[in-house]
């Protein structure tokens, strides 16, 4: 089974494409901003009127961060020509990287609940599940296939890839695979710099995305997983092309074409922000995740030359 | 002989209010007692949630030193030094991983090529509650800001596990998206044995009073008899009773009698991001259920019904049935474990795939309790009597969550 990159939507402060992720790294920009000033109407998009009209009716209800991971669902699925030739959607699934994606709504929700509980979002109890980023992008893009999130600390991005490629290998013409945005607190920052990213890929099989004449962004690989006490001795088992690095250690434990480690951290849409960095940068790419954790992924490109 | 695309269920653990081993559990369900009282651990005010299934006061040390007798030195210690440092619920989920791998003989084995799967996300919103207290109350409070990872880590730490670790998470599906995702390291990564748990839910006051802000928990008319207020498919029904519980399992790509073989698991999806369960949906789960396991209706004898207990689900689910079974609908029998135990959130269908293999190879069935008046849409065999003996050679698993997840495991026999 062979998988392809059909469309990728970003939302990061540095800007929105792959493109401009490869030039922040290169050049170790600062953010320029952060997101939730952002516009998520997505008004400069030709959206069919059903998917418009649910996309304005899920934006009033959703928390912020299940709206930024909508944008740049509808934005993948748009760059991957979902409008004029689809998928068969009852068959798509949606991936979500990570767990705990919620503090900050956790934490307003918190708040109300200390000053009135019952003046808390009435909807709380979903909103709060990380499932809600999946089950929101699923009614919005009208897909029926299996749903879920796969959380892997820093890796989560990567383990969500291979949950698509599982789904792919098992019958799914395409997944759309989302990284949220953390939506930090003031109060759980990490300990190293925060940022907010979000990231939508669009992963199909080759064959059907061939049948449907959608553009090809890159091939992928594979992707492997796995766990060291020393995550420094972690090493992927089969590198090849230019290695992209994004780390959580206090020093950079192996040579790398290029270190994404100074975009600071975007939690778990780490693996899947390096990627789409990977697929500006072109050709043959090992990305790869290491946490202070010991958990640790690689995935295997061969972006457009 | 292993079936084919069938994997082994080999180790298998449970902790509920019910029991903290496979059979007390069993033992317990059979005899229709519920684990739902008042809630002992905590003071649930300001929250209308009062009942609820407790682990909070559950000592793990009897349990803990039990284990650690029938671990080797090196992981005994291990899991001592991690039990020291863990939260309660962590503490709970680490247990349950070492009983599994101990009841399927892996205590002392070199598991560094074990993967580990955890069912669920968000698993300490208790933890979450605590650091917002403290960060409120201006106290320096670091929070790991990815506790479900510290969970991952810690069972990497007790197993000595250098494979892939992660967690799924599908609402109160999970489990079997937990399940899903273990017989596909086994059978397309080349895991020699997953660890799936399926960990004790943490319930916070915030949270509890969300889902009864939701409108899907019982919290009018039992509150005085928690015994009664979980019952599926009764005419008095009103939401399901939140519950902490966990199960545990070990799988293995083949074993000469394993506990059951894990034939298939089914997950679709209703493109519906609330509450509203699709009996459609529900039973295209079913239906992919038994093809993955290259089974047909007429092999299913019973079925562990998700069944919370709310007024909506437990009726779309029996049509769901009817729909997926067709005449063989009529044919099987469906129990509601959640009746007893009340609904364990992420870890729900874990639980329910351990009491249902306990079942299936006990030869015998647990009632669905506090069924007095059945609602008379009711129009299959839901165990109302009682328990019952009932062969079992193959069943289906249900499991739905909120956002329209709907996933089913299929299991069978290991002597079959």
């Amino acid at each position: 089974m062979s998988a392809v990159i059909t469309g990728a939507a970003l939302l990061t402060p540095w800007g929105d494409t792959p493109a401009a992720v490869l030039d922040a790294a290169r050049n170790r920009a600062p953010p320029s901003d952060d997101l939730r000033s952002r516009d998520l109407r997505l008004a400069d998009l030709p959206l069919p009127p059903d998917l418009r009209r649910r996309l304005d009716r899920l934006a009033r209800r959703l928390p912020w961060s299940t709206r930024a991971t909508l944008a740049v669902a509808v934005r993948a699925a748009h760059a991957a020509g979902w409008w004029a030739r689809p998928p068969a959607l009852d068959d798509v699934a949606v991936l979500v990287a990570g767990h705990n994606l919620r503090p900050h709504y956790a934490w307003e929700s918190w708040q109300v609940f200390q000053r009135e509980p019952d003046y808390i979002d009435p909807l709380f109890a979903v909103h709060v599940l990380d499932t809600d980023h999946a089950a929101s992008v699923s009614e919005l893009l009208g897909t029926r296939g299996p749903l879920g999130t796969v959380g892997a600390s820093g890796a989560s991005g990567h383990a969500a890839l291979r949950a698509a490629l599982d789904e792919l290998a098992d019958g799914a013409p395409a997944a759309v695979v989302l990284g949220p945005v953390m939506d930090w607190t003031p109060s759980a920052l990490p300990a190293r710099p925060a940022v907010h990213a979000a990231v939508a890929l669009i992963v199909e099989r080759a064959d059907a995305a061939d049948a449907r004449g959608a553009p090809v962004l890159g091939r992928l690989g594979g992707v492997e997983l796995g766990h060291a006490d020393d995550p420094a001795a972690w090493r992927p088992a089969r590198p090849g092309g230019a290695l992209l690095l994004h780390h959580t250690l206090p020093a950079a434990p192996m040579d790398a074409a290029l270190d994404l480690t100074p975009l600071g951290d975007p939690g778990c849409a780490a693996g899947l922000l390096g990627l789409a960095a990977a697929l500006a940068w072109g050709g043959a790419v090992t990305q790869v995740c290491l946490g202070e954790d010991g958990l640790a992924s690689a995935v295997y490109l061969q972006g457009a030359p | 002989m292993r079936p084919e695309g069938a994997v082994a269920v080999t180790g298998m653990s449970m902790n509920t209010p019910l029991s903290d081993t496979p059979e007390g559990t069993l033992k317990a369900l059979l005899a229709g007692r519920s684990a739902i009282t008042r809630w002992r651990s905590f003071d649930p005010a300001p929250g209308y949630s009062l009942i609820g299934a407790d682990l909070g006061d559950y000592d793990p040390g009897p349990r803990a030193a039990a284990l650690q007798a029938a671990l080797p030195g090196p992981r005994a210690r291990r899991l001592a030094d991690l039990l020291a440092d863990a939260p309660h619920t962590a503490r709970l989920g680490l247990l349950l991983a070492a009983d599994a791998l101990i009841d399927a003989g892996l205590g002392d084995a070199d598991l560094s090529g074990l993967a580990v799967v955890v069912a669920g996300h968000n698993l300490h919103p208790g933890r979450e509650l605590h650091h917002f207290q403290r960060a409120a109350a201006g106290e320096a409070a670091p929070l790991d800001v990815l506790p479900d990872s510290s969970l991952l880590v810690a069972l990497a730490a007790l197993t000595g596990s250098r494979g892939p670790l992660y967690s799924v998470g599908g609402a109160c599906a999970s489990g079997n998206l937990a399940l899903q995702a273990a017989r596909r390291e086994l059978l397309r990564h080349g895991a020699r044995h997953v660890l799936v748990l399926g960990a004790v839910p943490e319930t916070p006051v915030p949270m509890l009073h969300g889902f009864a802000m939701l409108g899907a928990l019982s919290i009018a008319s039992f509150n005085d008899e928690p015994a009664r207020a979980s019952r599926p498919w009764d005419q008095q029904r009103e939401g399901f009773v939140p519950a902490q519980g966990g199960a545990a399992f070990v799988l293995t790509p083949d074993a000469p009698r394993p506990r059951a073989w894990l034939r298939g698991v089914g997950v679709c999806s209703d493109a519906n991001h609330l509450t509203a369960p699709d009996e459609h949906g529900q039973a295209r789960a079913i239906a992919r259920a038994l093809q993955a396991g290259g089974m047909t209706a007429a092999d299913v004898d019973y079925v562990s019904a998700h069944a919370t207990s709310t007024p909506v689900g437990d009726l779309v689910e029996l049509r769901a049935l009817r729909h997926a079974l067709g005449p063989y609908a009529d044919r099987v029998k469906i129990n509601a474990t959640k009746s007893m135990t009340g609904h364990t959130f992420g870890a729900a269908a874990l639980v329910e795939a351990a009491a249902g293999i306990l079942q299936m190879n006990a030869g015998r069935l647990h009632g669905t309790i506090n069924l007095d008046a059945p609602d008379p849409a009711v129009d299959l065999d839901v165990c109302a009597a009682g328990p019952v003996d009932w062969p079992v050679r193959a069943f289906l698993n249900d499991a739905f969550g909120f956002g329209g997840i709907n996933a089913v495991s299929l299991f069978s026999r290991g002597d079959g």
